[in-house]
């Protein structure tokens, strides 16, 4: 298990609010089940940023009642925080993505070099 | 924020509503935030915890283990509390921009009413020019003390403390009133604070934090030639962002230009140790210069680059302004501590060249006198004697031995002179040599 990096963090957040509205539980769910529970963002790490995200206006957000199973129909619920990603969110998602995509041509370039790969080592 | 009808179904009515309910009581304690926040916050958390719990009991845990996972899974309360109450600081108040608040409003109130008034030359001292064009009103400055202005602002709103200060403060603006919307403001707002009459810039300054603590944009005042403008930081933002070279070089070591045996080696240090200096610059400026506003940290506005020894940056020219005067503050600091730490070697240099000269001295008598009695032993050598006269024989002996003794101590006390002269001689030498390249730097 890989606890996320806060640069990371965000890539990984964002990527997953595109997908669609989620919660904060929901979120932390998803990001072990994409990456089959390799990474792991703590809820210390998770509502802060959320609140970051939020404040950047990156991700605009919504309440819902939410109820449990056999719970009496006319008593009040518990409050659910919903994030949606904004535009400016999907703005700054690709920026993200364009960036990891050249930090990792970089890398390639290094790796593909390695005597593993059939090239001979200096 | 919105208030969406739909009710999902959660699987579990978890019954340990207390214990879950007692540490949200003791995690919200510890936020540092207004009331209504804090409630959001622990409405999300209760439904994190609750979510979990949930799970965990799905899958076959009894509901206290479940509850005391949940909660141990949250982290240290403190330290989470500590977190989330920072993350959820309102951003630093431009203080700056409080005065600007002052004269959109005074504008604002100019435009509705049609009015256009010439700038008196008495209000042209309280405007201070900073950088391409942005201006600050700086009441300390001024000749006009805003800050004596006192308005009524019991029950009133925006425009009617304009027209309060209307009659104190004329100043010709265009008002960009659109650009307040996402602040709330406009020429109805009700400025709510109860009080008798309070200083305008105190009324500016309660307002701007109140805005800030729930958007990052504020009020500016702009000058652009004649011009003045009042719309939102952000618009003037975009409008400034201009790129602007930075001279990191006295905050690095200088590369020596030649390269001796162990030259290689020592120049990759240094370089090493230049780019750690360097990216501790960069880390300083997009930690304590607008923040958020970098591209790295999310925002849209600031882009950094280190090329050679010089920072690249383009952004804003109220971000410009503040990373000048930074990083010139910085320079000042630097060229002392160089200065002191020049003095200091030179001071240390001083002694040693003192204690060299001291050394040589003295390595010169004990050279002098080392050869005096070694004349007198040669000579005593030399000298013919009767082989048969057993006292002359003697005291031969005996005076060669006295002079024997003599010679070795001080042959000592020559070879540590010397290796002390070695050592001190060296010292100078490469003192001398980073002098060298002091200069040619």
């Amino acid at each position: 298990m890989l606890t996320l990096k806060q640069d990371h963090s965000q890539l990984v957040v964002l990527s997953v609010l595109a997908s669609g509205p989620s919660y904060g539980y929901a979120i932390s769910k998803d990001i072990a089940a994409r990456s089959d529970g390799h990474f792991k963002l703590t809820p210390s790490g998770m509502y802060p940023l959320l609140t970051k995200l939020e404040k950047l206006g990156l991700v605009t957000t919504s309440w819902e009642e939410v109820k449990a199973e056999g719970a009496d129909p006319d008593s009040s619920g518990r409050r659910r925080k919903w994030y949606t990603l904004s535009a400016k969110g999907h703005k700054q998602l690709a920026r993200h993505i364009e960036q990891h995509r050249q930090v990792q041509s970089i890398l390639d370039g290094f790796v593909s070099q390695t005597p593993d790969s059939g090239f001979a080592s200096a | 924020m919105t208030e969406l009808t739909s009710k999902s179904k959660i699987p579990v009515e978890p019954s340990s509503r207390d214990s879950i309910s007692s540490w949200l009581d003791v995690l919200t304690s510890m936020l540092v935030m207004p009331d209504a926040q804090r409630a959001q916050v622990r409405d999300e958390l209760e439904d994190h915890l609750r979510s979990r719990v949930d799970d965990l009991l799905i899958l076959g845990k009894s509901e206290p283990e479940s509850i005391r996972i949940a909660v141990a899974e949250l982290g240290e309360t403190a330290e989470l509390a500590r977190l989330i109450s920072s993350a959820n600081k309102p951003r630093h108040p431009y203080r700056r921009y409080t005065m600007n608040a002052l004269l959109i409003a005074a504008t604002g109130s100019l435009l509705a009413l049609g009015i256009h008034i010439t700038l008196p030359s008495t209000i042209l001292p309280t405007l201070q020019t900073q950088g391409t064009g942005e201006i600050v009103a700086d009441s300390k400055l001024s000749g006009i003390p805003f800050d004596k202005i006192k308005v009524d602002v019991r029950n009133a709103t925006l425009g009617e403390m304009v027209e309060q200060l209307q009659t104190k403060t004329d100043i010709p603006l265009i008002v960009h009133w659109p650009m307040f919307d996402s602040f709330g403001f406009d020429r109805d707002t009700k400025i709510d604070i109860d009080s008798d009459p309070i200083p305008a810039t105190l009324v500016l300054t309660i307002l701007a934090e109140r805005t800030e603590q729930y958007v990052k944009d504020s009020m500016v005042l702009h000058r652009a030639d004649d011009q003045y403008e009042l719309g939102s930081r952000s618009q003037f933002d975009h409008r400034t962002i201009g790129k602007r070279i930075y001279d990191l070089s006295a905050f690095v070591e200088p590369t020596p230009i030649e390269q001796s045996s162990t030259g290689r080696q020592s120049n990759r240090a240094t370089e090493s140790n230049n780019n750690v200096a360097k990216q501790r610059i960069l880390d300083m400026l997009t930690f304590h210069v607008s923040s958020d506003d970098w591209r790295n940290a999310g925002g849209e506005l600031a882009y950094a680059s280190v090329i050679g020894n010089n920072l690249v940056i383009s952004a804003p020219s109220r971000m410009h302004d503040e990373i000048k005067v930074l990083l010139e503050d910085l320079i000042d600091r630097e060229v002392a501590y160089s200065k002191e730490a020049q003095y200091k070697n030179q001071r240390a240099f001083d002694r040693v060249e003192e204690e060299f000269k001291s050394v040589r001295g003295r390595l010169i008598e004990l050279g002098e006198r080392l050869r005096k009695i070694e004349d007198e032993r040669d000579m005593i050598m030399a000298s013919p004697f009767d082989q048969s006269d057993q006292q002359a024989i003697q005291v031969r002996t005996v005076h060669l031995m006295e002079i024997s003794a003599h010679l070795a101590p001080l042959n000592f006390e020559l070879k540590e002179l010397e290796e002390r002269y070695s050592f001190l001689k060296s010292r100078m030498i490469e003192s001398q040599y980073a002098n060298l390249f002091e200069g040619l730097d």
